[in-house]
């Protein structure tokens, strides 16, 4: 009996894993359909357009996260991504498991998204700017520096804020919180911890975070500030593009929040 | 079944939100109450599930601390279902014993009535010592409130001279969680189709997600099984990840080790470049700080023993021999 038990077992479990590699590799089908017809539907991307369709979104959200968990992650399509994210005028915080250099990463970074600003969108120049957290040595005082990077000249718009952050600022921040909360309490002053994390951290807690990768995990993405934040997954950053952003800020759209109620 | 192939990565930790069974009481037109009870029943079943596959330990969100905001009527039946509940299984006493279940209530249990607070502790008190499945009910727990609790009681430690600041660290920080017997769980399933984590092991989310569209008293076993399938194909990466988190952890550490052997170095006029002996320094006091996180870690699990000693109804109380 133990032996056909295992045999059964032995045939659900492949039978569970066909199907979930069918779902898995199905959005990438459905995704080639969507570019083909897209070539077709082609507009031209104005600032006025995107605004338009922002508004058209009943709920935005007024921090966006992006997760990068896949084993390569192309700097030029995460700029892609982040001048789509910039049009639509909100917070964002980009994060990746690889162990990247903070600063090439800005560098980068910044140097491609003027790039494709010019290139992609054939519009104003959008204002933003890019801060990252890179931590000091002990011997440094503050354990945190904002560096800032103004992109963009004679802009209307200088909303945007893009956070890049690396494995160092989940749990650790809070460590530091801990540290930090410890010596208050010994001087016997008030000690708020999402005033702290505000001030270390200068963002509104996520709203909705786009995970890109098959990896089902958020590997430690800012713990403290993920209470009520929506995860919505999508198989890959690679060639994703502002049709696909919009429909996922559509699907968050239409989520709904209890907050416990 | 209970031989799990070993070809395939094997959780030992399922975490659930049991979400759904106010909507499954609307869709059945049942009543809210009875949605709530055949959560709890699908409950039971999960948990047989959970055994017959080997995986030893479940962590289930039962009450927010959120969920004090909802009418009254709800939250005195959801109060008296759980008391209920417990009451039950403290008849079943022996069987609890027999199989060595340990149960757990994980949250602020003050926030909960006296009479809830007093099965609570009854249960938890009992099924302490056994080892063989652990049952984690989260009740009046929020992740937030979790962490808060930490901070305070890392400041008691520092201020009753039991730490330094500089000692504390993730792992410190770990055990003054609630959940601070638990490893992190491997698996978190939510149901109900929603795709977030309602302040729910915030800290611990170094583990798989997966998010069900079912209700949860519609949930199956073949959602089980796929939720199983789910963690096998994503394990690997979790795994390397999680490598890679205690290795920058182990690093911070010994950077901070360093930096106070310096200081302290400093303090007495000598300059660390030029000594000798700065290893030998660093290793006393990785040593010493062992010594007061243990110490530490003691002093708050005796704490808290007298806090639930503290909640036992009088009859468990007199049971209990004097030492």
């Amino acid at each position: 009996m133990a032996f056909i038990d295992k045999v059964l077992f032995h045939i659900v479990h492949l039978v569970l894993w066909l199907y979930n590699l069918a779902v898995r590799t199905w959005p990438s089908w459905g995704k080639k359909h969507y570019v083909l017809r897209s070539q077709y539907n082609h507009r031209k991307r104005t600032l006025q357009r995107c605004l338009d369709e922002s508004k058209s979104l009943h709920k935005i959200p007024r921090h966006l996260g992006l997760v990068f968990i896949e084993e390569k992650v192309s700097i030029c399509d995460v700029a892609n991504i982040v001048v789509c994210v910039l049009q639509l005028e909100f917070h964002t915080s980009v994060s990746t498991i690889v162990k990247v250099c903070c600063r090439n990463i800005l560098r980068k970074l910044t140097n491609l998204i003027s790039e494709k600003e010019k290139q992609l969108l054939e519009m104003e120049n959008l204002n933003f700017t890019i801060e990252t957290f890179v931590r000091k040595t002990e011997a440094s005082t503050n354990s945190h520096n904002g560096i800032k990077d103004c992109s963009g000249k004679n802009s209307k718009l200088c909303t945007t804020q893009l956070y890049i952050l690396e494995p160092g600022d989940g749990q650790p921040t809070l460590v530091r919180a801990a540290k930090q909360y410890c010596n208050d309490v010994i001087q016997q002053e008030e000690f708020d911890l999402n005033k702290w994390l505000q001030a270390t951290h200068s963002f509104p807690d996520p709203e909705l975070i786009f995970k890109f990768g098959t990896i089902s995990s958020l590997l430690g993405y800012l713990p403290w500030q993920i209470r009520l934040t929506e995860i919505i997954s999508y198989p890959s950053h690679h060639g994703f593009d502002y049709k696909s952003l919009l429909d996922l800020l559509h699907v968050f759209a239409r989520t709904e929040q209890r907050f416990g109620k | 079944m209970r031989q799990n192939p070993k070809l395939w990565a094997h959780a030992k930790h399922i975490a659930f939100i049991m979400d759904g069974n106010r909507r499954y009481a609307r869709k059945s037109s049942i009543d809210r109450q009875e949605g709530h009870l055949q959560g709890f029943n699908k409950l039971a079943e999960t948990l047989q599930w959970c055994l017959d596959l080997g995986i030893t330990e479940v962590t289930v969100y039962a009450f927010s601390i959120e969920n004090f905001k909802r009418s009254k009527d709800e939250v005195d039946g959801l109060m008296h279902l759980a008391r209920q509940k417990f009451e039950k299984l403290l008849e079943e006493k022996n069987e609890i014993m027999k199989h060595g279940v340990c149960i757990r209530v994980l949250g602020d249990l003050t926030l909960l009535p006296k009479d809830v607070q007093e099965v609570v502790a009854d249960a938890m008190y009992i099924s302490r010592n056994n080892t063989r499945a652990i049952l984690n009910v989260c009740m009046a727990y929020t992740a937030r409130h979790e962490i808060t609790n930490a901070f305070k009681e890392v400041s008691w430690g520092v201020s009753k001279g039991l730490l330094k600041p500089s000692d504390i660290s993730e792992e410190v920080l770990e055990k003054c969680f609630y959940t601070s017997h638990s490893p992190d769980p491997d698996l978190l399933i939510r149901t109900s189709g929603e795709v977030r984590l309602s302040d729910f092991l915030l800290w611990q989310h170094y583990s798989v997600l997966a998010f069900v569209e079912v209700l949860w008293p519609e949930y199956s076993i073949w959602h089980f099984f796929q939720g199983i399938l789910y963690y096998q194909m994503n394990q690997k990466q979790v795994q390397l990840a999680r490598d890679k988190r205690d290795a920058l952890r182990l690093e911070a550490i010994l950077e901070s080790d360093k930096t106070e052997v310096v200081k302290m170095l400093s303090e007495e006029n000598k300059c660390p470049e030029e000594t000798a002996i700065l290893p030998q320094r660093i290793a006393e006091y990785a040593a010493q700080r062992q010594k007061r996180i243990t110490n530490f870690v003691e002093t708050l699990d005796a704490k808290r023993t007298q806090q639930l000693l503290n909640m036992l109804p009088a009859r468990t109380m007199s049971e209990i021999p004097t030492s």
